[in-house]
This record gives structure tokens, C-alpha cells and sequence, in this order.
């Protein structure tokens, strides 16, 4: 069932809808069994969770029968951003997964925001799913702040995803939709793969085998639990950052997703007016390179790579 | 006065990224009663801010050479850090559109605009006041104000020094983490923001009343020795004395009132009328007796959005 939740006039011929898509055993009840909510599109430059999302629709239209529980699905929450290629709240330029809890009488983003959170919030389980920006490619993971790793590590498991990435709670981060989420209960992960703009089919097909695999798993719908691969986690093991050393032209000598060992070469960085030689970047430790930049401009400090060193060999 | 260019990064075609500071210090630097720095231009749009900045150190150059006595703090003026957004008519870095003010304190090992924050920073830090001259990341037009975040560090008292009519006392919000203003209260530094004009504008009146302000303030924290009039005797303001009004509808916002007005509640405040038809969707009337202290700027308005802020006597 296709559901407008709210609505926010814009200033000419024109509403903001943010519209859920609800899956449940009878339509004609509110809410039955556990509920989930699969939600992309927070970054209107992002479209790997679109994909997924009517990916799944399609898999839960043919398969009624098997649905135990409540599955709602959000594919594009800044809409306007969405169909704009925008990565924030057009005119406002407001990042969206920067603004939550957000408030009901405020700037336009904020609006937004408070609606999401008023329309999500009391689900079970919320998966927002996010590509990379336009400028790195990354490998299917999902990332926990550690405050809630107990609960949600278990739940990431079930994904299917490569790498389970616990990082530190950061302030700037309470700002987050999963954060919110988390912090009303909702046990809320976010899974990041891809790249900006762009789709990665075979990634998504990835998740989508995660995501029925979930919901199997917490009864919401009808099925034995599918294989998944095991993750990486980064509790065991390390993360190496490498940054440009120089600006210019990033040129990668590696594919992504690739096994290295230390001191190999990512790339190289070239002056674009030939003048200097070309910088090699190196890797400062072995693992997985599970983020690679997409996007060939650098300055100093730019991100090139990120590479997860496995110390219990439970990468697959 | 000596110039230091305080940080340069090369970029892969263009010039180099460059921040340029102004020190000034009494001729004995031991003999610096005080220490006061002075950022301005952290996003690309905050064009008044960055004029009244340089006003300021042409202020502070001419009577210095006219009387050596004049400097007695040491002064660091920074009046555009975000220089490349300035020359493009953007505010964030223009590469990755990271917000420069959300990621101080920085780090060094990290990426463009954390490495340009933790640069800067280290200029930054270990002086006795913090001044950050900055603009509404919304569409406002607000009286100028003092900003002071709840941190342990803030110096209520001073914030009078500056002679506006109001300062605005909040309580740390999670998207503060990364700016100059919060981060230079974690090191000690007693700071304030200073906000007010409008988006990429330069107002006489407004640059004048906020050079005045700072030569207030560098005076009565002996920064300076000069003499300039008291200024308003300025109300701390709380979240519990600040009304805030939507418009219930979107569309032509007609403000009515000027910021800085006195009204009654029930005076008309604005109108918002259909884009498309021209009819009245919406008359907005004050709720409250108060001084009008911002107003919504710009000319279409969403749903719901505040359309003036009032503070009132509580």
C-alpha cells in the first residue's frame, strides 16, 4: 500500500510527499508483527538503496504469502534532491543526515527530518542504506557506532554485507537519522556500498539476498534464513587511511576490493601540467582495499584509499 | 602590523590556497596586556563579514602608525579563510563541499578541509578571546547579535563589551562539535560568535556598527586604547524569552516589519500570498509584545518555516 505521511506546501504549485510503501499480512490492519523500515535517498546523489528498495518491492509483490510482519519502504526521503541529482535539501543546501531529530516549525529541511523520525520511529529494525559520495567507491559494509554495537553487530551479520565497521561515536554524528533512530529504541544500521550516482548492480543483489535473509531470520517473513557470507569486522583488525600526499591527477593502479600487502602501489598522482613526476601512493599496511577514490582530482589530503588489515583471517 | 600568509596549500591547477593573517602587537610583546583573535570568511558567502574584518585591520594599522601606543593586546585578524569559495561564489570548500566551521579542531592526517582546520587552528589556539565573525546559514535578516554556546568557558560579562543590543545564550547542540567557536572553548579561550548580515551582501550601516562593535570590545579588553561610545547595554537572551512564528502557508512572503521593530501582540507582521493567483493565503499577526529580531528573507517561503523571530521581556 502506497501511503502519503505528510506533506509540506512549497512555494509554488508544488508538496513535498514523503510517501512509504507498506508490505504487511492484511492490508487492512495497521501494523502487524514485527515492523522493519528499509530507507534510502537521505542523499539525493545516492540511488544504491533506490535500487534495492524497488528490487525488494518486486520480491515482496510476488511473494504475499510469506509476509509475517510490517516491512515499510522509504526509497527516497529528500525527494527533491533525488530527482535533481542534489546531495542536500535543494535551496537550502542543508545535509539532511545532519539535521535529525529536525523540528516540526522550522526551515524546510528540519520539517523533513522531524517528519521522517515521527514516521519511522517505534519500527524494530531501520536499515538506511547509503552509496558512497561521488568521489570514493566502496565495498559492501555496514557501519555501528560503538555505543550500540551490542544490539546491532548481531543484525549486520545477517546482511550479507563484506565488512562490519564499528567506529567511535562522534558528535557530529548524533545529527544522524540511525543515530536518532537508535536512540528511540529502533535498532537502526547503515549500510554503505558503491558509488555516488551511479548504480553497482551486483552489490545490490547482495544486499537484497541480506535484507531477505533479515527478514527471515526475525520471522517477518515466511522462510528459511538464506546462506550469507561471513564479514569482516573491524574489531579484529585495523583500518589504514591513505591520503593524497600532493594535489593533482589520482590515477589507481589497483582495482577495488583487491587484496594488497604493504607498500604496494594505489596509484599515482600527476601534475597535470607534467612539470613534476608522477607521486606514487602507497599502501602503509596488507589487507583489503575496501575504499578506493572514484573521483581523479585530489589536493592534499584527499582520500584515496582505505584498507582493512584482517587479523583473525575471517575475510573471506 | 605584520602580514603572514598563515597557510598554503597548492591546488592541482589553479593558484595556491592561501590564508592570509594580520598580527598586531604592542612594541614590547611582553607587555601585551590581553590576546584576542578575529576569524572571518570560514564559508565563502560571508561577504560582510570579511569586509568588516578588513575594516577592522585597516582600522588598527592607521592609528597604530599615528600613535605606537595604540596596540596594547596582541591581535590576530584572519579576514577570509575560505578564499577559493569566495572567488566562486560558493560556501563550503568547493571540491568535496565540506563545511571548513565543521571540522575544527581538525586533523592533520586527514582529508583537505580537516588538514586547512587543523592548520588554522594552530594559529588559533592559546589566545585569552575568540572572535568569530559569521552569517546565518538560513535566509534571514537578524539585528546583529552575539552568539555565546554553554560551555563552561563563556564570559557572560564580556559579551556586553561589544555594545550590540542583544546576545543569544544557547546550550550546545551536537552539530556545533566541529565549529571554530565551540572547539576554541575546549582550549580555553573565551569566545563569541558574531552574526549578522545578509547572505553574500555588503551593508554600510551593518559593516559600521560591527566595526564599531569590535573596536568596543578590543578597547574594554585592553586590546586597544582608544576611546568610543559605550554602545547598547546589551540583554542576555534565553531560549525561553525568543518567540518563534511560522507561516502556516507557503508561497510570496511580504514581510511587514522591519527587524528591529516594537510591536504589540496582534500588529500585522506579514503577509504570504498564492504564487500563482495573488490571493491572500495567510496574514501573520504577532503573537507577543516584543522586538522583532530577524525576519524571513527572501521572497518565496515554504510551509511552516519561521517567518520572524521576537524576543519579549520575561
Amino acid at each position: 500500500m502506497l501511503e502519503t505521511l505528510f506533506t509540506i506546501e512549497l512555494p509554488v504549485g508544488e508538496s513535498y510527499q514523503l510517501k512509504r510503501h507498506r508490505f504487511s499480512p492484511n492490508e487492512d490492519q495497521p501494523e502487524q508483527g514485527k515492523r522493519i523500515s528499509i530507507i534510502s535517498g537521505t542523499h539525493g546523489d545516492e540511488l544504491e538503496g533506490v535500487y534495492v528498495i524497488t528490487m525488494l518491492a518486486e520480491w515482496l509483490k510476488s511473494n504475499r504469502d510469506k509476509i509475517r510482519g510490517t516491512i515499510d519502504l522509504y526509497p527516497s526521503l529528500n525527494s527533491l534532491g533525488i530527482d535533481s541529482i542534489t546531495r542536500t535539501v535543494p535551496f537550502y543546501q542543508a545535509d539532511l543526515n545532519r539535521i535529525f531529530p529536525g523540528t516540526s516549525r522550522d526551515t524546510f529541511p528540519n520539517q523533513i527530518a522531524y517528519g521522517i523520525i515521527e514516521a519511522i520511529k517505534g519500527s524494530n529494525i531501520a536499515i538506511d542504506i547509503h552509496a558512497s559520495n561521488i568521489f570514493l567507491r566502496e565495498l559492501p559494509q555496514v557501519r555501528i557506532a560503538k555505543t550500540y554495537a551490542e544490539h546491532l553487530v548481531p543484525l549486520a551479520k545477517k546482511l550479507n554485507m563484506d565488512f562490519i565497521w564499528v567506529h567511535d561515536a562522534i558528535t557530529v554524528l548524533e545529527a544522524t537519522l540511525a543515530h536518532t533512530l537508535n536512540s528511540l529504541g529502533t535498532h537502526a544500521l547503515v549500510v554503505e556500498y558503491g558509488v555516488g550516482m551511479r548504480l553497482t548492480p551486483g552489490y545490490g543483489q547482495q544486499l537484497l539476498t541480506g535484507i531477505l535473509n533479515l527478514l527471515a531470520s526475525e520471522g517477518i517473513i515466511d522462510m528459511m534464513p538464506f546462506s550469507v557470507r561471513e564479514p569482516c569486522y573491524s574489531d579484529h583488525g585495523r583500518v589504514y587511511y591513505v591520503n593524497a600526499p600532493a594535489a593533482g591527477l589520482f590515477v589507481p593502479a589497483m582495482d577495488h576490493c583487491q587484496s594488497v600487502k604493504a607498500e604496494q602501489i594505489i596509484g599515482h598522482i600527476h601534475d597535470p601540467y607534467g612539470v613534476n613526476p608522477p607521486i606514487p601512493c602507497l599502501t602503509p599496511g596488507s589487507g583489503v582495499l575496501f575504499t578506493l577514490r572514484e573521483y581523479p582530482i585530489v589536493y592534499e589530503g584527499s582520500l584515496i584509499a582505505r584498507i582493512f588489515d584482517a587479523q583473525t583471517g575471517v575475510c573471506q | 602590523m605584520t602580514r603572514h600568509t598563515l597557510l598554503n596549500l597548492a591546488s592541482p591547477s589553479r593558484d595556491a590556497f592561501r590564508v592570509e593573517g594580520f598580527r598586531f602587537a604592542p612594541r614590547q610583546h611582553n607587555d601585551a596586556d590581553t590576546s584576542v583573535a578575529i576569524v572571518a570568511g570560514l564559508n565563502g558567502h560571508e561577504l560582510a563579514q570579511m569586509h568588516a574584518a578588513a575594516q577592522l585591520v585597516n582600522f588598527l594599522q592607521t592609528h597604530q602608525a599615528e600613535d605606537p601606543h595604540f596596540i596594547t593586546g596582541e591581535i590576530l585578524i584572519v579576514p577570509a579563510v575560505n578564499t577559493f569559495g569566495f572567488n566562486m561564489g560558493e560556501r563550503n570548500w568547493p571540491l568535496d563541499k565540506t563545511d571548513i566551521n565543521a571540522m575544527f579542531p581538525g586533523f592533520d592526517q586527514g582529508e583537505t578541509s580537516q588538514r586547512i582546520a587543523h592548520h588554522l587552528f594552530e594559529h588559533l589556539k592559546g589566545f585569552e578571546w575568540g572572535i568569530e565573525l559569521e552569517d546565518r546559514r538560513d535566509q534571514y535578516d537578524c539585528m546583529p547579535y552575539v552568539r555565546m554556546i554553554k560551555s563552561g568557558f563563556e564570559d557572560k560579562k564580556a559579551a556586553a563589551y561589544f555594545g550590540l543590543q542583544f546576545a543569544h545564550y544557547r546550550d550546545f547542540v551536537p552539530s556545533d562539535a566541529g565549529s571554530l567557536q565551540y572547539n576554541w572553548s575546549v582550549w580555553h579561550t573565551k569566545t563569541y560568535g558574531l552574526v549578522f548580515g545578509n547572505k553574500q551582501q555588503i551593508e554600510t550601516h551593518t559593516t559600521n556598527q560591527i566595526l564599531d562593535s569590535l573596536i568596543r570590545f578590543l578597547a574594554k579588553v585592553g586590546a586597544i586604547r582608544t576611546k568610543i561610545f559605550a554602545g547598547y547595554a546589551t540583554n542576555i537572551v534565553t531560549q525561553d524569552a525568543i518567540t518563534l512564528i511560522p507561516s502556516q502557508r507557503a508561497g510570496v512572503f511580504e514581510p511587514r516589519q522591519a527587524v528591529g521593530s516594537f510591536v504589540k501582540k496582534g500588529d500585522l507582521l506579514g503577509k504570504v500570498f498564492d504564487s500563482l493567483d495573488g490571493s491572500i493565503r495567510e496574514k501573520i499577526y504577532a503573537p507577543v509584545d516584543g522586538l522583532i529580531t530577524c525576519h524571513y528573507h527572501y521572497p518565496l517561503i515554504y510551509q511552516n518555516t519561521i517567518a520572524y523571530r521576537m524576543i519579549s521581556i520575561v
